[in-house]
């Protein structure tokens, strides 16, 4: 950790001008984008947005992933320039928890919409657990952002 | 100003009294963003003629979280000026971030009061006139503009 502290990309990060706060204003784009829209596909599955057909939630996961990709390489520039104090931080560890735990609860979602979502015709229909796991998965990118945002304040 | 001053001097308080206000008042703030853009962008991109199988109207739905997240965020955003006028007051960041915030308000409305009710009435898949689909187009350029000159406000010149 402290060597990736020390290339010259980090050593960018940290002191170029304009580098830290491009990349903190990339990364909440990017933010905006992955969870904005699988909170949507969360609390459609839920039951808000009753309208909105199932069949239609596996496009907006797909597009949620863009929002990921610009995610993942903003936050692993921003990560070298303070790397030895990010992997003590116990904030900054549970937020890539929650992060990890997001992502892969969208991708096992993604197939099984993309499968059966045209069959549910009803709110009753939904496989067993569905309603559960959205429910933690939008817990998990509330805490994501909230440990996030704190991980500013070490 | 006079009435920055006053701001600072008998509201700014409020807002400063604890170390912890600013961050839960910051992460609040983040997570309205969240649900205000993830609803527009859904909506945005239906005007724009992605993903079809959501009627215009179903889209509509998203309305109640959308206006969640703008009113967490608005109430969340006078806080943050409340608690440091002098500094908000003379930002160009914060400056640019109100301007487009009023455009895109703007916008908002066109859609909601000239658009919607003829958009609505169209039978499903048929294409977006082109209105409809400039004004989708605008919110998503203008409401990412709010993000981004907002993010940008601790690192853009004070005056």
């Amino acid at each position: 950790m402290a060597w990736l502290e020390s290339t010259a990309l980090a050593d960018w990060v940290r002191t170029s001008l304009v580098g830290y706060p491009l990349l903190l204003t990339g990364h909440s784009v990017g933010m905006a984008i992955m969870i904005g829209l699988v909170a949507v596909v969360d609390l459609r599955l839920i039951g808000l947005f009753r309208r909105i057909p199932y069949a239609a939630l596996d496009r907006l996961i797909s597009i949620a992933w863009y929002g990921l990709i610009v995610n993942a390489v903003t936050g692993s520039m921003l990560f070298t320039s303070q790397a030895v104090a990010y992997v003590a931080s116990p904030t900054y560890l549970l937020k890539m928890l929650m992060v990890l735990g997001g992502v892969l609860v969208a991708a096992y979602m993604q197939p099984v919409l993309r499968r059966e979502a045209a069959n549910w015709t009803t709110d009753a229909a939904l496989p067993q657990g569905m309603k559960p796991l959205a429910a933690v998965s939008l817990g998990m990118w509330l805490v994501a952002i909230t440990t996030g945002r704190l991980t500013a304040y070490l | 100003m006079p009435i920055l001053d006053w701001i600072a001097d008998n509201l700014g308080i409020l807002v400063l009294a604890l170390p912890w206000t600013w961050p839960i008042l910051e992460t609040l703030h983040f997570i309205g963003l969240c649900m205000l853009l993830g609803g527009l962008i859904v909506i945005d991109l239906r005007l724009l003629g992605f993903n079809r199988l959501i009627p215009t109207v179903a889209s509509h739905d998203l309305l109640p979280i959308i206006y969640t997240g703008l009113t967490i965020n608005t109430v969340t955003g006078i806080m943050f000026f409340i608690g440091d006028p002098h500094r908000y007051a003379v930002n160009i960041g914060f400056q640019l971030k109100m301007l487009l915030y009023v455009l895109a308000g703007l916008n908002a409305l066109w859609y909601q009061y000239k658009l919607s009710p003829r958009v609505d009435r169209l039978p499903a898949n048929s294409p977006m006139p082109t209105d409809a689909r400039l004004s989708g187009a605008l919110s998503l350029g203008l409401w990412f503009g709010v993000l981004i000159f907002g993010r940008l406000i601790p690192y853009v010149g004070t005056g």
